[in-house]
């Protein structure tokens, strides 16, 4: 199972983003969180990344708890965050290199990597532009084999050719095995409908 | 539209840098205490003479980043904050910031000079000597960001700044970009000599002698001078700010060159650890002349290891200059470490922090045995 949450709950002060949720994603499925603002989409999407700690509930990752093991549950694991902000210094070529060896997969060859992004592989990629910077950071999370892509917005700034590449890489992933979450906006549900996936959706929790 | 009367998002201080004040204090304290140990007052009072100033260029960004530097201010770049707020709020944190590195720089000072036995008068004297550089910072480091706020944006072709710009910037950094190389180091040098004569007045009366009369005057005219920088300030940034922090940003993003950065070191490339990697690809990139501060540690510390003489205080002064020198820049790493730590929270990757503290304390390390070599060999 590649994503297995149960009874996830989150408090900020007094308030309930998360109550109790509690969702599983089988291998090839993808499930698309949909609703309002607050609702705690990318509050959910946070605590499977280890980037938000929930209050109660545990999440397992390709069967490894990502509380108790960390490590192992992110070897599984391939996140892109609602904004991207890459290191300062590195350039795009360096931060795939940097992924590649983390995931233990091949560097990838300049014919392998997006085509608006080969001719700025050298460049800093704090000079990227912001729609340039997520196709970079979704290039290097798709490296080597993975159980779950966790995606906040991921088409957030990202034009018509790059929309496509991401869909097209996921379909390949979800081919083999991965699953899907992502958070979108409605606007974004007709493209999404090409991973056939299941929608989700969060209701603000009673305060 | 009312003006809002506070912007605590300008105001913010940065907790990065905190400790950078007191660590140059106790370098300060040192070298003071090694040299007054072997030549006594004079040499106590050219250390701090030398030093202050550097210490104070050490812990310049800390306090004056308010004015052109802080992500808060291209944050708030497009709200209507008239210049002369943003410079009121970005002085009176570098007034703040100063006092405080001050007041850490007058104990390292005292705590130096104890061992020598300084009568009160000759210890008071030093203390005002360093005071008197404090002061004169005042005026000149918001002076120094004023000017980078002026001739830190595209200044017209042919212009005199456009020149300057490009004479200055050697063609390897962006023009734009240039006057920030300069300014820190201009404004405290500025400081240094206004507090000159000052500093001879406060000595010659220490040790007895009259106040001479072209002293008097010369301070009279660096204080005039101090203060009409003071006063051109903020005209200077006003002018500027507006266009000066978008160049800083751009040239923040390329690092003040072109898009595309020399590449790696090999050694750099050839390190498994992707987590360590990145580290170090960021010290070599964000800070300057890595190796060159490298060689020149190690070199200095082979060299003094090697030496047949005893130990003087100029020696150790100079290791724990280079050592600071090492070790200084890399505080840069602390200002990206959040985006770093963001990057590969959800990697499977250990920290690389403990290993990169290590790596950079290890040419320190070496220093300071050799240090340790030559009291052993001359005790023995």
């Amino acid at each position: 199972m590649p994503l297995s949450i149960a009874g996830v709950t989150k408090r900020y002060g007094s308030r309930t983003i998360l109550d109790g949720v509690t969702l599983s994603l089988a291998p090839g499925e993808t499930v698309v969180l949909r609703g309002p603002n607050g609702t705690g989409k990318s509050t959910l999407l946070g605590c499977v990344c280890g980037q938000v700690v929930p209050d109660a509930g545990t999440i397992a990752i390709a069967g490894f708890d990502l509380r108790s093991a960390p490590l192992q549950a992110r070897r599984h694991l391939r996140a892109l965050p609602q904004e991207v902000e890459l290191p300062a210094g590195i350039t795009g070529r360096e931060w795939l290199e940097i992924h590649a060896d983390v995931f233990g997969a091949p560097r990838p060859s300049d014919a392998e990597v997006d085509p608006q992004l080969r001719p700025l592989l050298d460049h800093l990629a704090a000079t990227y532009s912001v729609g340039l910077r997520r196709r970079l950071a979704f290039a290097a999370i798709a490296l080597g084999p993975a159980a779950l892509f966790v995606l906040d917005e991921p088409f957030a700034g990202v034009d018509t050719d790059g929309r496509a590449r991401i869909l097209e890489v996921l379909q390949a992933r979800l081919g083999d095995g991965a699953a899907v979450l992502l958070a979108a906006h409605d606007h974004e549900l007709g493209e999404i409908e090409r991973l056939s996936p299941r929608i989700v959706a969060l209701a603000p929790a009673a305060a | 539209m009312p003006t809002p009367r506070r912007h605590a998002l300008l105001a913010e201080v940065p907790p990065v840098h905190a400790a950078l004040p007191v660590v140059a204090a106790a370098l300060v304290a040192l070298a003071i205490g090694a040299g007054a140990r072997a030549s006594g007052l004079p040499a106590a009072r050219s250390l701090v003479f030398a030093l202050v100033p550097a210490a104070l260029l050490v812990t310049l960004h800390v306090r004056t980043s308010g004015f052109l530097h802080d992500d808060q201010l291209a944050a708030t770049l497009p709200l209507p904050i008239a210049p002369a707020r943003r410079f009121g709020l970005a002085a009176a944190r570098h007034a703040r910031g100063l006092a405080a590195a001050m007041l850490w720089l007058l104990g390292g000072i005292a705590l130096g000079a104890a061992p020598l036995g300084l009568g009160a008068p000759a210890l008071c004297g030093l203390l005002l000597d360093a005071l008197a550089v404090g002061v004169a910072s005042l005026a000149t480091e918001p002076f120094g960001a004023a000017v980078a706020a002026r001739l830190g944006r595209r200044q017209p072709p042919g212009s005199w700044a456009e020149q300057l710009q490009h004479k200055l910037g050697g063609g390897w950094t962006l023009p734009e970009a240039v006057v920030h190389l300069y300014a820190p180091a201009g404004s405290l040098g500025l400081a240094g000599l206004l507090a000159l004569p000052v500093q001879l007045a406060i000595d010659r009366a220490v040790d007895g002698h009259a106040l001479l009369v072209g002293l008097g005057a010369a301070m009279l005219l660096a204080a005039a001078i101090a203060v009409g920088l003071r006063l051109a300030a903020p005209v200077l940034y006003r002018g500027g700010v507006f266009e000066a922090v978008p160049w800083l940003r751009e040239a923040m993003r390329t690092l003040a060159g072109p898009p595309v950065p020399e590449r790696a070191s090999r050694w750099i490339a050839a390190v498994a650890d992707p987590a360590l990697r990145l580290v170090l690809l960021q010290h070599e990139r964000l800070t300057p002349a890595p190796r060159l501060r490298l060689v020149l540690l190690l070199a200095t510390a082979v060299v003094l290891a090697l030496r047949g003489t005893p130990l003087s205080a100029g020696e150790v002064g100079l290791a724990l200059a280079l050592c600071a020198l090492w070790l200084v820049p890399a505080a840069a790493l602390l200002r990206h470490g959040a985006v770093r730590r963001a990057a590969l929270a959800a990697l499977p990757v250990r920290s690389p922090t403990t290993r990169a503290r290590a790596l950079l304390a290890a040419p320190v390390a070496v220093m300071l045995a050799s240090i340790a070599i030559r009291v052993l060999r001359g005790e023995a």
